[in-house]
C-alpha cells in the first residue's frame, strides 16, 4: 500500500466521522437546554438575604403539604433564597414529611425540592406558590418564571443540599420532642 | 527515495495506531465512570433501583448530564428513570440508530445517548419492544397499580394523545397507595408521591406502568 493509498482512507475516515459528529450533534441539540424562556423582575431584582422573607416561605410551603403525603404530622421545609424582586420571591425549597420510626430514628417520607416562584404581599407574607409546583412535567411550561440571573444560580450543591436536608431534620426531631 | 517514503509510511501507520488507541481510551475512560452493575445482564435488582432513586432525586448523579429544561420536549424524568434500571441491572443496548426505538445506551463522553435514554415516548417503545417488562394499563382499573412492585415504572399521557409525557420510579408501597420519585421540568423534584395525589392533579391523563422482569 503506497502513501496515497493511505492518505485517501484516511480521508474517507476523517470526511465519515465529521459526518457523524455533525449528525449526532444536530440531533442531540433536541435534548439540550435550550428555549428557555425569562421572566423580566418585578422592578429590582434583589440577590440578597431577607430572613424575614426566607422564614414566610417555610410557613407556607409547609402549609401546602397534600392529605396524602407520608410523615405529614411532622412536615417541614428549608429554603435558599435566591433573591426577590418586588413582586416574588425566588428560593430553592426544599421539604420533607418524616415518620418516627419504633426504634427513635427518623425515616424520611414524601419529600420536594426545586426552584421556586412565590409571590409575595405586605410584610414579606407569602401568597402563592406560582406553577409549576405539579405542573405535567413533559408539557410546555404556561410561561417563564424567573429571570435569567436567577435561573443562572443553578441547582444547590451537594454540602448546600446536605445543609438544608440537615435543618429540615433538626426542625423534626424538635417538633418530635415538643 | 524509496526509503524515505516506506519510513513516511510507517510512521504514519504508528501515528494512526496511536490516536485510535488513545481515543478508544479516552472513551473507555469517561464512561467507565458511569455506575454500570456488574451483575448479570438478566437480573434486576429492585433495591438498588429504589436505592439509587432516593439517593438522587434532589441531589443529581454528576456522572450523568442533567436534561431539565429542554423546552418543549421534557426534562431529567426519563433520564433519571434510565440511570436507575442502570444502576439495577438493565444493560445498555448499543446501536448506531441512536433514533431507534430498538436500542438504548448512554455516553458520558462523548456526549450523545439515544432518545430512548431521555424521551418518555421513546422509552416506552424500547420497553414495550425489549422483552424487559410487562405493561400495566392503570387507567383502565385503578387497583391495577397494586400489581406493580418496587423499582417497577410509572408513565403518563398526560393529553391522551398516544405520546408519554413523564416518567417515574415505584419507590414505595403500602397497603393505601404506591408511592413514586421522579425528576420533574422546572418544577419540584419528588420522593415518594402518592400515587393518588399525582392522578388527582390530572384525572384525565393515561397512566401505564412496566412490570420488570426479574430474570
Amino acid at each position: 500500500m503506497n502513501y496515497k493509498k493511505i492518505l485517501f482512507i484516511l480521508i474517507i475516515i476523517f470526511l465519515v466521522l465529521l459526518g457523524g459528529v455533525f449528525i449526532l450533534r444536530r440531533d442531540s441539540s433536541l435534548y439540550n437546554p435550550s428555549n428557555l424562556g425569562f421572566a423580566e423582575p418585578v422592578g429590582t431584582l434583589r440577590i440578597a438575604q431577607n430572613d424575614e422573607l426566607q422564614a414566610n416561605i417555610n410557613t407556607f410551603m409547609e402549609s401546602q403539604i397534600s392529605e396524602g403525603a407520608l410523615g405529614k404530622d411532622n412536615y417541614h421545609c428549608a429554603n435558599i433564597l435566591y433573591g426577590y424582586d418586588d413582586g416574588y420571591a425566588y428560593a430553592w425549597v426544599y421539604c420533607s414529611g418524616f415518620i418516627l420510626k419504633e426504634n427513635g430514628e427518623f425515616e424520611q417520607g414524601s419529600a420536594s425540592s426545586g426552584l421556586s416562584r412565590l409571590e409575595y404581599g405586605e410584610d414579606f407574607q407569602i401568597i402563592k406558590l406560582e406553577p409549576p409546583y405539579d405542573h405535567p412535567p413533559g408539557l410546555p411550561l404556561p410561561q417563564p418564571l424567573f429571570p435569567k440571573k436567577i435561573y443562572d444560580m443553578g441547582r444547590p450543591s451537594s454540602a448546600e443540599f446536605d445543609a438544608l436536608h440537615q435543618e429540615i431534620y433538626n426542625k423534626a426531631r424538635s417538633a418530635s420532642l415538643e | 527515495m524509496f526509503a524515505k517514503n516506506k519510513k513516511k509510511i510507517l510512521w504514519l501507520r504508528v501515528s494512526l495506531m496511536f490516536v485510535a488507541v488513545a481515543i478508544a481510551a479516552a472513551v473507555l475512560a469517561a464512561n467507565a465512570a458511569a455506575p454500570i452493575p456488574a451483575e448479570a445482564a438478566n437480573s434486576i435488582d429492585r433495591q438498588a433501583i429504589v436505592d439509587y432513586a432516593y439517593r438522587y432525586w434532589h441531589n443529581y448523579n454528576p456522572d450523568y448530564r442533567d436534561f431539565n429544561n429542554t423546552g418543549s420536549r421534557g426534562g431529567d424524568c426519563t433520564n433519571f428513570v434510565s440511570q436507575a434500571l442502570r444502576a439495577g441491572g438493565w444493560r445498555d443496548v448499543w446501536g448506531l440508530d441512536y433514533k431507534s426505538t430498538s436500542v438504548w445506551w448512554y455516553w458520558k463522553w462523548p456526549p450523545f445517548q439515544s432518545w430512548t435514554w431521555v424521551n418518555a415516548n421513546k422509552f416506552f417503545w424500547f420497553a414495550s419492544g425489549s422483552g424487559r417488562a410487562d405493561i400495566v394499563n392503570i387507567s383502565a382499573d385503578l387497583n391495577r397499580r397494586f400489581t406493580l412492585q418496587l423499582g417497577d415504572i410509572v408513565q403518563i399521557d398526560y393529553e391522551r394523545d398516544g405520546e408519554m409525557d413523564h416518567s417515574m420510579i415505584v419507590t414505595k408501597k403500602d397497603g393505601y397507595d404506591i408511592y413514586l420519585t421522579y425528576h420533574t421540568t422546572l418544577g419540584r423534584d419528588r420522593q415518594d408521591h402518592k400515587f393518588l395525589d399525582i392522578y388527582g392533579g390530572s384525572p384525565g391523563a393515561a397512566y401505564y406502568g412496566w412490570h420488570l422482569h426479574d430474570s
